[in-house]
């Protein structure tokens, strides 16, 4: 049976308090029409993130922190394993 | 030994050397699976446990191998996720379970590189494919819009959900990549060493921090003398140089937007420092493919009292640079 799903980083409160004030996130490149959707699609511009560095550093240090704690985790599990 | 037979005997070495494929370059020195490979056959089937799995977030960075579902609890119309690898590494994207309506104006799309304000890494001048063949569109053809892998070591998704319980499954996979090119590093300390041989193109290496770089090794086609080359205003550069490392800082990620810092046309045996206080700062190098060229660095953070102080009405836009 495969294991519960990780609950995924809480961000911090410094950082949530940041979302509204530097996060801006305008994905383009959906059409609510349904005729012609994908001559639509390729009309309209690539989808961007408007996103500061100081926020990208936050997530990509918290997305490296995940990544250490996982692979902690992996060689527990298959330590575990060599001792059976 | 005479002459002509140690040089006889020389020649049967470096025939045997290149049979066996021995090359200063080429390195790819796996560790096979790793502890992985000690597992029985039954520990290795029991390892399906050890694929991370977690939810994925409408806003996220992902950094590590596994599978991540999203679930819309309500419509959610801008939404992007940031994978990152190791430098040496590419990524493999897989879609699954994808419940969406691409009528209804819901989509998925996977692009090769980070796009950021409208800017893409790598830079349209560096990377090897057309824009429009870097997006993957998963309304557009489910069946091969499915699955994407990257060139480099970073990627995106992009999705907007309408509905709420819609959702998919992605699932993320780092393969080895022999001769990286076009790096974004996860961290503002390190050092790399980028190889180009005889590879017609441009690589970046792009730390987005402020960073103190020092350049320990550069060897180029042509060896010749070199000095360290800063340039703020008149950029000269090594222009018509054919193969050479150019630094660049900016505010962006499009390398191709940013400001040239200095420039190295010939090889280097010695050291050269450059502190570049932008939010971006890149190593470029530029080759022509007619020969192996090398550049091995070190960088880090500048420290708070090394950056540049905010000066009142300035209307210089370029980072400092010392």
């Amino acid at each position: 049976m495969p294991p519960p799903l990780a609950p995924p980083p809480v961000l911090p409160r410094p950082l949530l308090l940041h979302l509204g004030e530097e996060l801006s996130l305008r994905v383009g490149g959906g059409s609510p029409e349904g005729v012609g959707e994908k001559e639509k699609r390729s009309e309209e511009p690539p989808p961007s993130l408007d996103l500061t560095f100081h926020l990208l550093r936050e997530v990509l240090q918290m997305a490296r922190n995940e990544r250490l704690n996982q692979q902690a985790t992996s060689n527990r599990a298959l330590m575990d394993s060599f001792g059976k | 030994m005479s002459v002509a037979p140690r040089t006889h005997f020389l020649l049967f070495l470096i025939s045997l050397s290149s049979r066996m494929g021995l090359s200063r370059y080429i390195e790819d020195i796996e560790a096979a699976d790793g502890l992985y490979s000690l597992l029985s056959l039954d520990q290795k089937r029991d390892s399906e446990d050890f694929i991370f799995r977690r939810p994925l977030r409408c806003l996220d960075m992902l950094a590590t191998d596994g599978s991540y579902t999203f679930v819309a609890s309500r419509p959610q119309l801008a939404c992007a996720a940031f994978i990152i690898a190791e430098p040496s590494e590419v990524i493999s994207l897989e879609l699954s379970d994808v419940n969406i309506d691409c009528s209804a104006g819901d989509f998925i799309k996977m692009f090769d590189g980070w796009v950021l304000k409208g800017e893409k890494f790598p830079s349209k001048q560096d990377h090897e494919l057309p824009l429009h063949q870097r997006y993957t569109d998963y309304c557009s053809s489910p069946a091969t819009g499915a699955t994407s892998r990257s060139s480099q070591n970073v990627a995106m998704i992009f999705f907007r959900l309408h509905s709420a319980d819609s959702g998919f499954t992605l699932a993320i996979k780092k393969l080895h990549n022999p001769f990286p090119c076009n790096i974004m590093s996860q961290s503002p300390e390190g050092s790399f060493t980028m190889v180009l041989p005889h590879q017609r193109k441009n690589c970046s290496f792009s730390i987005i921090y402020p960073v103190e770089i020092r350049l320990t090794d550069l060897s180029l086609g042509h060896a010749k003398s070199n000095e360290l080359n800063p340039q703020r205003q008149l950029w000269s550069g090594c222009s018509g140089s054919g193969d050479y490392v150019e630094l660049l800082g900016g505010n962006g990620v499009d390398t191709s937007m940013m400001f040239p810092v200095a420039a190295l046309c010939f090889s280097l045996s010695g050291l050269a420092q450059v502190k570049i206080g932008c939010d971006n700062s890149v190593v470029r190098l530029v080759s022509s493919g007619n020969y192996i060229n090398r550049v091995s660095f070190q960088y880090r953070l500048l420290e708070q009292s090394e950056l540049p102080k905010t000066q009142e009405n300035a209307l210089d836009n370029f980072c400092s640079v010392e």
